[in-house]
């Protein structure tokens, strides 16, 4: 077969230019991998300040009591938090008890988390009690907080002389009350997102734990956690987890819902922050 | 999830969205991405049809937010403007005039969470289709 004329210089050409955007693909692939990868760790670094903002150790209200959290983050991040803080600043015997979540993911949520949690804080200290917490909190959201999110959350307070704990919630998901007996309760809770209204509506209620009892809290992320088949692991199972651990006291309530997580999720990476709190009074003979 | 866009003429024209699968934050984007075509094709009333939905995550609240947003006419140019778009949708709530948008059929779990955000006091919900069209007359 003859070859038509110039052919040859027309392949060495097409070779130059192929080679040329072989090169130049090769340096994009390149530099999209040094973004990902300071994205990446941009999100790394954000994901430690988030967890480096919640308590890992918590004011000690004596043997008969237990407080234990958990906070596991998102693929991405999150606006989940938990908070545990004496009630009264230099307080004793009072414990406050906080636990969040932003309706929205990203940095913009983990940002507004890390500013409400604050607010929060201060809130309780200066306030004379959970319901009123919230509305304080709420105020600043409602009126400044210019972000398109809003927050659920409930707060709780504890004496633990006489076991009265006192909550209010704004859309949160309701507390748990899990028996000795092995029998779970849903708590009443009740009022509106922090940010929707102003003034909000929130309700408080009282209850006091018996030795035996715990009461868990958790965000939507433990209910709402998938598994491969997109299935949710759901209130059955909660319930179904924590009878599992009836009087085994607060960490190990938590790390038995946690390993139920895991075990239904089988590896699935999880979309939203799972995040639980639980307070425990320690029967007398334990 | 997939979304597929209806439009029903009765006393007004109702933009109907209907959803097939979990509304979550890997698709809320793109529900609020329909409610923005519809609002930018000029429609005033929209209906979130969510009787496909097995599931629906807290993004899906923040979806049903900014669609009220943007049918209530102010469009968020940018935070500030949609935070005062909110505070204005916030007293025609009040006023009980908020109307434009609506939902159709949520699963017991999907108005649990409606009800207990207080979601469901800024956002009629409907179980019956006709019901719910008649109600933006």
């Amino acid at each position: 077969m003859t070859r038509p004329p110039g052919t040859a210089a027309e392949l060495r050409r097409l070779r130059r230019l192929l080679g040329e955007r072989d090169a130049r693909i090769v340096e994009l692939g390149d530099a999209l991998a040094e973004a990902n990868e300071r994205n990446d760790q941009e999100l790394r670094t954000a994901q430690r300040i988030q967890v480096s903002l919640m308590p890992r150790s918590f004011p000690d209200l004596g043997p008969e009591w237990q407080v234990a959290a958990r906070y596991r983050a998102a693929r991405s991040i999150g606006g989940d938090a938990y908070d545990v803080y004496p009630a009264h600043p230099g307080g004793e015997g009072q414990l406050g008890v906080g636990i969040a979540d932003v309706t929205g993911k990203g940095v913009t949520a983990a940002l507004l988390m890390a500013f409400c949690r604050a607010v929060m804080r201060s809130a309780a200290w200066n306030g004379t009690g959970p319901a009123d917490t919230l509305a304080r909190v709420n105020r600043v959201l409602a009126r400044d907080v210019r972000s398109g999110l809003f927050v659920t959350a409930l707060v709780a307070e504890l004496t633990a002389a006489t076991g009265e704990l006192r909550w209010a919630s704004a859309g949160h998901e309701p507390p748990l009350l899990l028996r000795p007996g092995g029998t779970v309760a849903e708590l009443p809770a009740g009022g509106t997102m922090l940010g929707l209204f102003d003034p909000m509506e929130t309700v408080e209620h009282r209850r006091r734990l018996r030795p035996g009892e715990t009461v868990v809290l958790v965000t939507d992320g433990i209910i709402d956690a998938a598994d491969r088949r997109g299935r949710r692991f759901g209130e059955r199972r909660l319930r179904r987890a924590l009878r599992a651990s009836a009087g085994s006291g607060a960490e190990a309530t938590l790390a038995g819902i946690l390993d139920a997580v895991d075990a239904f999720a089988d590896g699935m990476p999880q979309a939203d922050d799972l995040t639980m709190l639980a307070l425990h009074r320690v029967p007398k003979s334990a | 999830m997939n979304t597929s866009v209806d439009k029903v003429t009765a006393a007004v024209t109702v933009t109907v969205l209907r959803l097939d699968g979990d509304l979550d934050a890997s698709s809320y984007e793109q529900l609020i991405e329909a409610g923005r075509k519809a609002v930018d094709a000029g429609a005033h009333h929209v209906l979130v049809d969510l009787r496909k939905v097995p599931f629906m995550g807290s993004s899906g609240l923040v979806a049903f937010h900014t669609i009220a947003l943007l049918l209530a006419g102010e469009v968020p140019p940018d935070l500030e403007g949609g935070w005062n778009a909110h505070h204005a949708m916030q007293r025609s709530v009040e006023a009980g005039t908020q109307t434009h948008l609506q939902l159709l059929g949520p699963a017991p779990s999907v108005r649990k969470a409606l009800e207990r955000t207080g979601m469901s006091r800024f956002i009629p919900i409907h179980e019956d289709e006709a019901a719910a069209i008649a109600a933006f007359a």
